[in-house]
């Protein structure tokens, strides 16, 4: 059975990127932001149109953004 | 908190008691002193309260109208798919052990009481509500870590 792990670097990202809030970052990308703060924990994994989105904002690829580790137990 | 979960939050505290309690005195009243026009009246005032009940939804949304650009998003949309389905299979369950219920404590000659539908079907509602909203809050979980102030 695997487990999957979806990271990302949001936060880090965000403080590069002139320190943009939650608020902001959830304006641009189109959401609400709870959904930002639960992307960030890990809480949620994002649909793939709004990953793009996020990335696109921060102008990095997606991979740079999110990462996903797929782990065999 | 967002739209969603203040919905939820008038639901659960609102709504529910008011199909729960409300949507039964009639059905109480009726068993303890016989139908009559005032009784029936009664039980379809508490039920068409209960149905527009969802009118206070609309009135909270604006009075506490935020700022937000977006209040819905597509986690909202599959927290609500959850909670909906979760409030199905529990009305189904409830159905079910409504039906055992009735089998088993109906009289020697078979008959069961006309007032055992409406008490089913109403708190069949407000099972359906209640497990919704409980399930919508404990998906949105708390509220309070990795927020910026």
């Amino acid at each position: 059975m695997s487990k999957s792990n979806l990271t990302n670097n949001i936060r880090k990202l965000r403080f590069e990127n002139d320190q943009i809030t939650q608020q902001q970052l959830a304006d641009k990308t189109g959401v609400t932001r709870q959904t930002i703060i639960a992307i960030e924990a890990g809480k949620y994994a994002p649909s793939l149109p709004l990953a793009f989105k996020i990335a696109r904002n921060f102008g990095v690829p997606i991979e740079t953004v999110f990462q996903y580790e797929a782990e065999d137990s | 908190m967002n739209k969603v979960q203040r919905e939820t939050w008038i639901a659960l505290l609102l709504v529910v008691p008011v199909w729960a309690i409300f949507g039964q005195l009639p059905v109480l009243l009726i068993y303890l002193e016989g139908p009559s026009f005032l009784h029936l009246f009664a039980f379809a005032c508490a039920t068409i309260i209960g149905g527009l009940s969802w009118m206070l939804l609309l009135f909270f949304n604006r009075k506490w109208k935020r700022k937000a650009k977006i209040e819905f998003d597509e986690r909202d949309k599959l927290t609500l798919i959850r909670s909906t389905l979760a409030g199905y299979i529990m009305l189904w369950i409830y159905f079910i052990a409504a039906c055992i219920y009735v089998w088993l404590t109906a009289s020697p000659d078979r008959s069961i009481s006309v007032n055992l539908m409406p008490i089913v079907i109403v708190e069949g509602i407000a099972v359906f509500i209640f497990v919704q909203s409980v399930t919508t809050l404990i998906q949105y979980g708390r509220v309070g870590k990795n927020v910026e102030k």
